[in-house]
C-alpha cells in the first residue's frame, strides 16, 4: 500500500515540492537582502534597544514594498497543496472507476483510506514545514511596523501555515469522496478553505485568549505598541459618551467650538497642536484601546494551529466512514 | 461444499428505482455460471453487491461464506474484473503485478508472467497504450493472480474484437482447469458465453427469470406446435414461457418436464438461446429458480 501510494502521488508530491520550492527560493535569495539592510541600516539595533525607530522602519519598510507581492502567495500555499495532495485522493480513483480495481484486492478499504491520507499528509507536513520555516524567517524583518498578530500577517509565519495545509488535505479528500469527482472537490475545497480561513482569522481569532483593555488621554501616547494588536479602539468622553472609532478623532470647527469654545477655529484656521492637546485633556477625552499583547502570540498561534488540526482530523475520519460505508 | 455465491431475497434500490428486486439465488462450487440479462438488468449491479461494491437495500448476500465481503480475507479469495477492466493508466503491467503482489496474501508472479508472455502482452507499457484486448487480459491475469476460490467478470468480452475474445476465454478456462475455481462471467449476449458455461443465470428487469444448470434447463423446456390454441387449453404442468400466435397455428415455449404425448403437438427441444430469449420477451413470467425447480415450479405472481 505504501508503494502503491508513493507510484500513485508521486508526480503531484514533487510537482507540489517544485512550486513551493521555487517561492522559497526566491524568499531566500531576497531574504538575505532583507536581512542584511534590516541590518546595516540599524533598524535592527533600533527595534532592539526599543528606540524610536518609526525613521528608519518607513525607510526600511518603501524599500521593500515591492515584496509585498509574495504575501498572497504565501496565504494560498496550503491551499495549493489541500488542491493536489487532497481533491483527487478519493474523487480521483471514483471518476476513473479504478475503485473497482482497488478496493476488490485483499485489504480494507479504511487501511486503503489511512494509508493514503497518512502518507499524503506526511508529505503536505514536511513541505509545509519547510515552507513555513523560510516564510517565517523572511517574514522577521517586516514585522517592524505592524504586530505580528495582525490578520493577514498572523497567518503566514508561525506553526498556523502547517496546521492549514494538514486540514487542506483533509477537506479536499473529504469533499473528493462526498463529491465523487476531482475538479468539483477542487472547487468545493476552495471555497470551504477561504470560507473557513476567513471566518477563522476574521471572526474568531480574537477571542481565542482575553483580550486586554487600556485607557489613557487621547492627546497622550498610549501604553500599547506596535507589536500589539489592538483589536478595537474608541475614544470617550469625561460623560462616558463614544465620541469617535479608532484612534482618528475627527474634528470639524463646530465640534471644536462647542468642546473647547475659548479655541477660535475656522475651517482655515486650526488651533496648534500644543492648544488642541490641552484642550482636549482639559474636557477628560481618553482613548479606550482593546487589545491583544505582543505575548499571546504563541498562545493563539498553538490555539489557531492545534483547531485546525482537530478540524483536519475530523475530516479525515469523515473520509474514512465516507469510503467505507457511503461510496456507491 | 458450500456455494461461494449466495443471494437471499437481495434487492438494491437507487432512489426510487430497483436495480435488482428479490433475488434469491446459489451458485454450486466449481460451476461457469453465464450472468445473462439485457442492458439494465441488473448484472452489474449484482456482480458489485456480491464484491462489496455496493451494500443491499434488502435481503443478505454471502460470499465465500461470509456476509461482510468488505473483509480483507474474504476479498483476497474473490477475483473481480470490472467492467471495462479499470486499470491505472500510468502504470505498466509489471507495477500492476507489484500493487497487486503487495495488496493481496497470496500471489501468483510466475503463473501471471507466464500468462502475460503467452499472450504477447509487453509488461514495461504503461496499461493507458494497450490495445483494449491487451487490457482485458492484464486485468484478468491481476484477478487470477489471486488464485480466487470465485471470480467474477462484468462484462469481459464487451468491445473485444473476436480474435481477443477467443484467447480471453482460452486464458480463462485453462486457468478454471487448472484450479477448479468458481467463475460467474456476465453478458447481455448468451452467444459469447454459450460454449463455456455449464451454468445459467438469466435477469431481465431487476429480477431472477432462470437459474440452473444448462443441461437441466435445456431438458425442462419444449417448444409445442400445434392448432392454434387459447390459453384455457393448456395443461396444468406446463408454464407458457413465451407463446406465438399465427392464424391458425400456436407456438409455445413451455416450462415441463412431463412427456407431451398429444398426437396432434408437434414437440421440440429449443436451444438454450430460444429460452433465455423466450425469458427476456416476457420477464413477468416467474423465476424459475434453483435446479430442483424443474419438477416444482415456482410461480411469483407478477
Amino acid at each position: 500500500m505504501i508503494w502503491l501510494t508513493w507510484r500513485q502521488h508521486r508526480v503531484s508530491v514533487a510537482t507540489a515540492a517544485a512550486l513551493l520550492g521555487a517561492v522559497a527560493m526566491f524568499l531566500f535569495i531576497e531574504g538575505r537582502t532583507v536581512h542584511s539592510v534590516f541590518q546595516s541600516s540599524g533598524l535592527s539595533a533600533c527595534l532592539a534597544a526599543h528606540g524610536s525607530c518609526s525613521e528608519l522602519a518607513r525607510a526600511f519598510n518603501n524599500r521593500f514594498s515591492g515584496v509585498q507581492f509574495v504575501v498572497p502567495l504565501l496565504l494560498v500555499a496550503p491551499l495549493f497543496v489541500g488542491l493536489f495532495l487532497g481533491s483527487p485522493l478519493v474523487a480521483r480513483e471514483l471518476e476513473h472507476g479504478t475503485h473497482r480495481l482497488v478496493w476488490t484486492q485483499g485489504i480494507t478499504r479504511r487501511r486503503w483510506t489511512l494509508t493514503k491520507l497518512g502518507l499524503l499528509a506526511a508529505a503536505a507536513l514536511v513541505l509545509a514545514a519547510a515552507f513555513a520555516a523560510v516564510a517565517t524567517w523572511f517574514a522577521t524583518p517586516f514585522n517592524n511596523a505592524s504586530s505580528r498578530l495582525t490578520p493577514g500577517v498572523f497567518d503566514l509565519q508561525g506553526v498556523v501555515p502547517v496546521a492549514y495545509t494538514l486540514f487542506a488535505v483533509a477537506l479536499g479528500a473529504a469533499l473528493g469522496a462526498v463529491l465523487r469527482r476531482t475538479l468539483p472537490a477542487m472547487a468545493a475545497t476552495l471555497a470551504a478553505f477561504v470560507g473557513v480561513r476567513a471566518a477563522v482569522a476574521l471572526l474568531a481569532r480574537s477571542h481565542f485568549l482575553p483580550t486586554r483593555t487600556t485607557s489613557y488621554p487621547t492627546a497622550a501616547p498610549g501604553p500599547t505598541t506596535n507589536a500589539d494588536w489592538v483589536v478595537h479602539s474608541q475614544i470617550v468622553d469625561a460623560h462616558g459618551t463614544v465620541v469617535g472609532n479608532g484612534h482618528d478623532l475627527e474634528l470639524s470647527p463646530e465640534r471644536l467650538a462647542a468642546w473647547c469654545p475659548s479655541l477660535p477655529a475656522t475651517r482655515d484656521q486650526f488651533p496648534g497642536r500644543g492648544a488642541l492637546d490641552a484642550c482636549l485633556n482639559s474636557i477628560g477625552l481618553r482613548t479606550v484601546d482593546t487589545y491583544h499583547p505582543a505575548s499571546q502570540y504563541w498562545a493563539l498561534q498553538g490555539i489557531e494551529a492545534a483547531l485546525f488540526l482537530l478540524g483536519a482530523a475530523a475530516l479525515a475520519i469523515v473520509t474514512v466512514w465516507w469510503v467505507r460505508r457511503r461510496v456507491v | 461444499m458450500n456455494a461461494p455465491l449466495q443471494a437471499t431475497g437481495v434487492g438494491k434500490r437507487y432512489g426510487r428505482t430497483w436495480a435488482l428486486r428479490n433475488c434469491s439465488l446459489r451458485i454450486p462450487a466449481g460451476q461457469v455460471v453465464a450472468l445473462v440479462g439485457p442492458n439494465g438488468a441488473g448484472k452489474t449491479t449484482l456482480l458489485h453487491l456480491a464484491v462489496g461494491l455496493v451494500e443491499p437495500s434488502a435481503g443478505q448476500i454471502a460470499v465465500l461464506g461470509s456476509t461482510d465481503r468488505q473483509r480483507p480475507d474474504v476479498l483476497a479469495r474473490l477475483g473481480f474484473v470490472a467492467q471495462g477492466a479499470p486499470l491505472y493508466p500510468t502504470m505498466t503491467a509489471a507495477e500492476l503485478f507489484n500493487m497487486g503482489r503487495r495488496l493481496n496474501p497470496s500471489w501468483d508472479s510466475t503463473g501471471a508472467l507466464a500468462r502475460l508472455r503467452e499472450v504477447d502482452v509487453p509488461l514495461d507499457r504503461p496499461a493507458g497504450k494497450l490495445s483494449g484486448g491487451q487490457r482485458a487480459q492484464v486485468a484478468l491475469t491481476l484477478a487470477l493472480a489471486k488464485r480466487p476460490q470465485l471470480l467474477l467478470l462484468d462484462e469481459p468480452l464487451a468491445s473485444l474484437d473476436p480474435l481477443a475474445r477467443r484467447q480471453l476465454l482460452q486464458t480463462l478456462m485453462s486457468a478454471v482447469a487448472e484450479t477448479g475455481m468458481t467463475v460467474v462471467l456476465s453478458s447481455h449476449l448468451l452467444a459469447d458465453l454459450e460454449r463455456v458455461c455449464d451454468y445459467l443465470i438469466v435477469l431481465a428487469a431487476g429480477q431472477v427469470q432462470v437459474v440452473g444448470e444448462v443441461e437441466e434447463v435445456v431438458a425442462g423446456h419444449r417448444v409445442v406446435r400445434g392448432p392454434r390454441r387459447d390459453e384455457r387449453q393448456i395443461p396444468g404442468g406446463w408454464v407458457v414461457v413465451d407463446a406465438q400466435h399465427s392464424a391458425r397455428q400456436s407456438t409455445l415455449l413451455v416450462r415441463t418436464d412431463e412427456q407431451v404425448l398429444d398426437p396432434a403437438l408437434e414437440v421440440c427441444q429449443p436451444t438454450l438461446e430460444e429460452i433465455v430469449l423466450g425469458y427476456l420477451a416476457n420477464p413477468t413470467v416467474g423465476a424459475l429458480t434453483g435446479p430442483q425447480s424443474g419438477r416444482h415450479p415456482v410461480e411469483v405472481a407478477p
